[in-house]
């Protein structure tokens, strides 16, 4: 508040009868600290918000710098994961190759011990079957030998 | 006496098959019968148009003929049975090697030469047709320029045969061979077997080979060569026939000639079957040769010079343009 | 006589037994007549028509016949209920690959089966009474073709009073001596005693195994593994039979345990699960028969009847069967 406000405003306290001299220039007084003080936090405020801006300004400027290094980052690091995952592709289809190939080894492992089994049941089958063969062989034999003694040793038969 | 199979006398299949009362492999006629037996109440009862053709090769005097024991053991059948006496002069005629008593394929010839059937089966009279090939009959699925096999299972040697049905036949557990599956482009194995095309294909390639009589064994494959080298697809129809195994099949007893496969009784194994094949004469399968009726359905085939071909006749033998397959053969 | 030739009046059931006049374990012929009587009244009783076979393998010369005993002992039982044939011993001596062996029981048994009427056969021996359960079946008429009927049998204690044979007696728990357990899939186990099939199966398996001769021990069970081979369903009756005292083989089997070969039924050893074809003139079929007397025929020897001494080809692998492995092998019929 300037001064010249302050004797208008003491006059017309004055007129008005609301007020005696020494308070109106205390008055006075006080309202010119209280416009200076305004100023002065207008200007705080101005100088505030300028640094805001400032601040506001650098800090975009980071945010930019930061996202273009974290996209750079970000394709770094899918690009070895890419590469990884092409290595682990290639590590699991060798694997299965092997896998196959020894599944299909152990097939066949397993068909030759399933022909070997059978070949021995029947082998075996057949070994029983000669044994019975060889049982009654060896009983003809011996009916026949009984029978050509007898016929030797009978009063026709031939002795020497 | 069986009747015709259908109204025009033309039945969907013969099936050809050539044997004689001599007790091949301990007692043929009892395998022979019994096959017989199954096969046609199996074909009955799917309804399927067979003609059976039996080609008695050189059949033993002073013993009955087969064709007639036949008749005997299937009475009332609805399938046609012809069969066909062929003099044993021709054997004679016809050998190019005196260990081979029997060339079955020229026998199998004479059927092929006078069947009827749209489609022909070619067989050896102990094998029991399995399920599939007669499901694949009765369907009427059979497709013409194609010749079909069949995987040969062997039924092991000496086995009960007092009642051969699907329980036995289907049973692992009796088995003695024939367990592999066949195999491209041949499908060769036990050929001998089973050998099943349309009539016209086997009338272009003229049956088996009548050029080469040194052998009888890799004969049957040697037919495949020459129809893969015709052009003619060979698929496996997915489903095995069954052998009653024997004394004297190739596959039981091989083991004995090896090392001296030039005395074998079925011929030198070692032959050029998978590469050299042939182009018979126009009167393959004895066409020429006379036919006098026997009895109802049976013709003897007496001998006659105008039905044997060349003993040599170099110009019939040329290379097979396929590869050679090396599979198992059986005689 | 063929399978094919039944008439009306024959049978339901032909009981095939062979034996003779010998005092064989030294009261055979009693055994034997109690047997039968028992059988035969209880088989009349629960009316199944019914004959008896009887087989006399190689009679004594100084004997009169058996089947001329039994009509001594129950007239009017030959001919109507029983038909015996007699064969010349020199059958005995021409079938022989053991001379070990002084009776050939399977095969005489097949010459009562070959001539058997009844639709059903029962081959059993001359000791063994059968149960209620076995009669009631029979009776009512359930039996199946193409089905192998096996029965336990039970070995009661010696000493029994035989004078009063009853179904208290039989089925008394406190009587069992033994119990010959059978099991699948053969229910083998004293078969002998009790094999009931129909005629027609019993004809197409040729009957018991006439190419292996040189025992006789466990050629019953043989028939068992052939009819397994030919596809027959093998089942338990789930009844008894009985038998008085223990077997003869039980009894006597520790004697040759050491010596097998020197037993007189044969090496107990030889391999049963091999089966057999036989010729088609199985069973005597060849043999030339003559009437006796009524009701008894004798089968004079001729060697066009015999079979070769050896026939090896007939010696075969029993079929391995998928259906056999099913439980069906497993079921007691009631």
């Amino acid at each position: 508040m300037t001064d010249t406000m302050a004797r208008l405003g003491s006059r017309v306290l004055r007129r008005l009868g609301l007020e005696r001299g020494g308070r109106a220039a205390d008055l006075h007084e006080a309202l010119r600290k209280s416009e200076q003080r305004i100023v002065e936090l207008k200007k705080l405020l101005e100088k505030s918000r300028a640094e805001s801006e400032q601040w506001r300004a650098k800090l975009l400027a980071s945010s930019a710098h930061e996202q273009a290094a974290r996209k750079s980052d970000d394709e770094k690091y899918r690009a070895r994961v890419e590469k990884l995952e092409a290595r682990l592709a290639e590590q699991v289809a060798k694997l299965q190759e092997r896998d196959a190939a020894r599944a299909e080894k152990v097939g066949e492992l397993r068909d030759k011990v399933a022909t070997a089994d059978r070949s021995v049941r029947a082998g075996r089958d057949h070994l029983m079957s000669i044994e019975v063969k060889l049982d009654l062989i060896e009983g003809a034999i011996n009916v026949l030998d009984r029978r050509f003694r007898g016929l030797r040793s009978s009063p026709g038969g031939d002795s020497r | 006496m069986m009747e015709p199979a259908s109204g025009d006398g033309s039945p969907y299949l013969t099936i050809v098959s050539t044997g004689r009362n001599d007790s091949y492999g301990g007692n043929f006629e009892e395998r022979f019968l019994r096959t017989l037996r199954f096969n046609t109440a199996q074909l009955a009862a799917r309804e399927v148009a067979a003609e059976f053709v039996f080609v008695e090769w050189a059949a033993p005097a002073g013993r009955p003929l087969l064709s007639d024991l036949a008749r005997e053991a299937v009475p009332g059948c609805s399938l046609t049975f012809r069969s066909y006496v062929v003099d044993a002069a021709y054997q004679e005629a016809l050998t190019l090697n005196r260990r081979v008593a029997y060339l079955e394929f020229i026998a199998k010839n004479v059927g092929i030469r006078r069947a009827r059937g749209e489609f022909i089966l070619t067989t050896n009279a102990d094998v029991f047709l399995g399920r599939g090939v007669l499901d694949a009959l009765a369907r009427r699925a059979l497709g013409r320029g194609t010749v079909y096999r069949a995987r040969r299972i062997d039924l092991k040697l000496g086995i009960d045969q007092t009642s051969l049905d699907w329980d036995v036949l289907e049973d692992a557990r009796n088995y003695d061979g024939g367990l592999k599956p066949l195999k491209p482009p041949l499908y060769a194995g036990g050929t001998g077997d089973f050998v099943l095309a349309d009539a016209a294909t086997f009338a272009r390639l003229r049956g088996f080979n009548e050029v080469f009589r040194v052998a009888k064994i890799g004969i049957d494959k040697n037919f495949l060569v020459k129809a893969l080298d015709a052009g003619v697809a060979i698929v496996d129809i997915g489903s095995p026939v069954y052998h009653i195994n024997h004394v004297g099949s190739y596959r039981a007893s091989k083991a004995q000639y090896r090392g001296e496969a030039a005395d074998a009784p079925y011929g030198d194994d070692r032959w050029p079957a998978g590469s050299v094949i042939y182009e018979n004469p126009d009167n393959w399968g004895l066409a020429d040769a006379p036919m006098v009726p026997l009895r109802a359905g049976t013709w003897r085939l007496p001998f006659h010079w105008n039905a044997v071909p060349p003993l040599v006749d170099l110009d019939r033998v040329t290379l097979a343009g396929v590869a050679d397959a090396d599979e198992e053969e059986s005689a | 006589m063929t399978a094919s030739a039944a008439h009306a009046s024959d049978p339901y059931l032909t009981v095939v037994l062979t034996g003779r006049n010998d005092n064989f374990g030294g009261d055979f012929t009693e055994r034997f007549l109690r047997a039968l009587r028992f059988n035969h009244q209880h088989l009349a009783d629960a009316g199944v028509s019914h004959e008896f076979v009887l087989v006399e393998w190689s009679p004594l010369s100084d004997r009169p016949f058996l089947a001329a005993v039994v009509e001594d002992a129950s007239p009017g039982m030959v001919p109507e209920f029983l038909t015996s044939y007699v064969v010349d011993p020199e059958y005995h001596e021409a079938f022989s690959l053991n001379p070990r062996l002084v009776f050939q029981e399977f095969i005489a048994k097949n010459v009562g089966i070959r001539r058997s009427r009844g639709r059903f056969v029962l081959t059993t021996n001359t000791d063994i009474f059968l149960s209620r359960g076995i009669i009631e079946r029979l009776a009512a008429r359930s039996l199946e073709e193409r089905t192998l009927y096996r029965a336990v049998r039970v070995d009661l204690r010696n000493g029994l009073d035989v004078s009063h044979l009853g179904w208290d007696v039989f089925e008394e728990d406190g009587n069992v001596e033994i119990v010959n357990e059978i099991r699948p899939p053969c229910y083998t186990n004293a078969s002998g005693d009790f094999l009931l099939l129909d005629r027609d199966s019993s004809h197409r398996l040729g009957g018991f195994n006439e190419v292996y001769r040189a025992a006789k021990i466990h050629v019953d069970g043989n028939f068992c593994v052939k009819a397994s081979s030919a596809g027959l369903k093998i089942v338990d009756l789930g009844s008894p039979v009985y038998h008085l005292g223990q077997g003869t083989l039980y009894a006597h089997h520790p004697r040759y345990r050491e010596r097998p070969e020197l037993a007189p039924w044969g090496d107990i050893r030889w391999n049963s699960t091999v089966v057999y074809e036989n010729r088609a003139d199985w069973g005597l079929a060849a043999a030339p028969q003559r009437p006796v007397s009524a009701g008894i025929h004798y089968l004079d020897f001729d060697w066009e009847a015999v079979p070769p001494m050896l026939d090896l080809r007939r010696i075969l692998l029993p079929a391995a069967r998928t259906s056999a492995d099913s439980s069906r092998q497993s079921e007691v019929t009631r």
